[in-house]
């Protein structure tokens, strides 16, 4: 079943169990889910496979015994993920609240990777927050099925009390959202058609004042309006004039979607590949980042040629059932949404200003322009969570793809043998927020010998980079990381050569050639004279 | 309908119905998730609800036609 039959069978068939237990998946598990729990999951896991396909995702479960104990002794420590799968009706003991949390952070204590964490059966407001896993909450569906969201007169054969018409919202909810969004970094943007999608009708013939905004477009209108102020871009490729979707936009105003909700608008009449490619180009991200939305099957199937790995969606004319699947498209669910993805918007509008500001000054002249400022700060523990999660989400410029957990930044920075350098990045137009890290580690090879620095890990944000001072990132950064752990200037390069990483390999050829075999002394002078720069 | 509930149980189950036919008063021929599989898609099929005891009841391919025949005519 390809794509789009997929998103037919599971959008608009309202398929049944049965059909669903049918479904063959064809993608080879590439991920493992540990499941701890205290109930049956196995029921969820027999119609998960059609949701997670649509995600282009293959899992294997494995399961723990039925532990009301939680001593997690059979967890699977090489998981991806792990699902705490809890029935608090299981338990008479008095501060259970307690408990739960005592193991949770237990459990956050040993396994470094997503955990998510659901329970049902009780009415407990954990605070869990603190402890970085994902709470599931089923509550607000065992609020909309009422009596029908325990079934007990199967509990003794099924293992737990969801009823099947539970199993099948949760199977259906995680396989879409909740596990794309524990294992996979979410999508950057969405590129959207005009015509039959963000409304009824075609501009060219019906003009501004002529297409229809339904009340279906108009949620769908705002779905993406949210999906943007959540730090997606959203950009337009269509076959219009640009006059005149500048003027749809200026005109009808009572399109939730105004024109500063888009970052880009490719209004002509070249091939949308083409519209496409150089959307990615100006956000200097990669296609299969993007989510294409667009009514006509010709369109789609020419983009999906050039650009195989884009995420598609194939608006209807019923414009709830492209709502539908825009609100459940895997890689747009955000756990966490950080001050960095808001910024993320104004960072590339600033950027399209940049370019030009670029065009027409010498590179000095422009950097002093620009009055660009970098923070380099050692070990600060306040950047954990931003660090693990940039370093969970680069694709491109990003050296070793270590994908560190917070607790193994956090054990880094404890450590007096490594140091963890964060560099943040402003200027006159945008504040950048965090967009690099340096991960160095102290070695020698005897405890006499004199000690270098190995280079762990180096990722910087695609946001920042080509703005003429990628060299100062990476290379200021892995100065200031030397001289906080106190060794000579000997630097050691690791580098994996990954699927997407090529601006990083590009970035160690110019570089890094003598520092990759062994270790070599290293040099680097930062031009203070037209950047400012801070060292914390 | 008998036909009819040896074809479901064979979708679900993945067995022949050749094979459920000659074990029809076998129990054992399903372990508890197939069991409730079954129980979901006989409930669906024959817009039907089973009660507790006929849940516990109904752990052989004869005994579920049996049944079923009870509750549907």
């Amino acid at each position: 079943m390809n794509k789009l039959d997929l998103q037919a069978f599971l959008f608009e068939q309202n398929p049944k169990r049965r059909e669903l237990l049918d479904f063959v998946s064809t993608i080879e598990p590439s991920y493992r889910i540990s499941i701890v729990r205290n109930h049956s999951f196995e029921l969820i896991e027999n119609t998960i496979r059609p949701y997670l396909e649509y995600g282009g995702l293959g899992v294997e479960f494995s399961y723990s015994s039925y532990d009301d104990s939680l001593s997690f002794l059979e967890l699977d420590l090489a998981a991806d993920a792990v699902i705490l799968w809890l029935d608090l009706s299981a338990y008479e003991m008095q501060d259970l609240q307690s408990f739960v949390e005592e193991r949770i952070a237990h459990l956050r204590s040993i396994f470094k990777g997503s955990i998510l964490f659901s329970p049902c059966g009780g009415d407990i407001n954990f605070n869990v927050d603190s402890l970085k896993v994902v709470h599931y909450d089923l509550s607000s569906l065992e609020q909309r099925l009422g009596n029908l969201f325990f079934d007990l007169r199967l509990e003794a054969f099924s293992g737990t009390k969801l009823s099947n018409n539970s199993i099948l919202e949760i199977s259906r909810d995680l396989g879409l959202n909740y596990i794309p969004a524990l294992l996979r970094p979410s999508l950057k943007g969405l590129v959207i058609d005009l015509d039959n999608t963000l409304y009824q009708g075609v501009l060219g013939e019906d003009g501004f004042d002529g297409v229809l905004l339904s009340d279906a477009h108009h949620q769908l209108q705002t779905k993406l309006k949210e999906l943007s102020k959540l730090g997606f871009f959203l950009s337009i490729a269509s076959k219009n004039d640009e006059r005149d979707v500048i003027e749809l936009f200026e005109k009808r105003t009572d399109f939730p979607l105004q024109l500063d909700d888009f970052v880009s608008i490719h209004a002509n009449w070249e091939r949308k590949a083409d519209s496409i490619s150089a959307i990615a180009k100006s956000l200097n991200i990669s296609t299969d980042s993007l989510l294409f939305v667009d009514d006509n099957i010709g369109e789609i199937a020419s983009v999906c040629e050039e650009h195989p790995s884009i995420g598609v969606i194939w608006a209807k004319d019923d414009a709830l059932v492209t709502l539908s699947v825009l609100s459940n498209y895997p890689g747009l669910l955000k756990l966490d949404v950080r001050i960095e993805d808001t910024l993320r918007k104004s960072d590339t509008i600033a950027n399209q200003k940049r370019r030009e500001i670029q065009n027409s000054l010498s590179h000095q002249s422009y950097i002093k322009d620009l009055n660009v400022q970098l923070v380099f700060d050692v070990d600060n523990p306040t950047d954990i969570d931003r660090i693990s999660e940039l370093s969970n989400k680069t694709n491109q410029f990003i050296f070793s793809y270590k994908r560190y957990s917070p607790q193994q930044i956090e054990l880094l920075m404890r450590d007096d043998q490594s140091a963890v350098v964060t560099v943040s990045l402003s200027d006159r137009l945008s504040e950048s927020g965090i967009i690099g890290v340096i991960v160095l580690v102290k070695q020698s090879a005897t405890e006499f010998e004199s000690e270098w620095g190995v280079l762990e890990e180096c990722f910087v944000s695609c946001r920042a980079l080509g703005r003429g001072i990628d060299d100062l990132i990476v290379l200021g950064g892995i100065r200031v990381a030397l001289y906080s752990l106190c060794i000579e200037p000997m630097l050691k390069v690791e580098f994996t050569k990954g699927e997407r990483n090529h601006p990083a390999e590009k970035f160690c050829s110019k570089h890094f050639d003598t520092f990759m075999a062994s270790a070599a002394g290293f040099e680097y002078e930062m031009p203070l004279d037209y950047i400012s720069v801070t060292v914390k | 309908m008998s036909e009819q509930v040896f074809q479901l149980i064979s979708e679900v189950s993945k067995k022949s119905v050749e094979e459920l036919k000659a074990s029809q008063n076998d129990t054992g021929l399903w372990d508890s998730l197939l069991h409730v599989e079954l129980v979901f898609a006989l409930e669906a099929e024959f817009d039907i609800f089973f009660s507790p005891d006929e849940i516990a009841e109904i752990d052989t391919p004869a005994k579920i036609v049996e049944i079923l025949q009870l509750k549907v005519a």
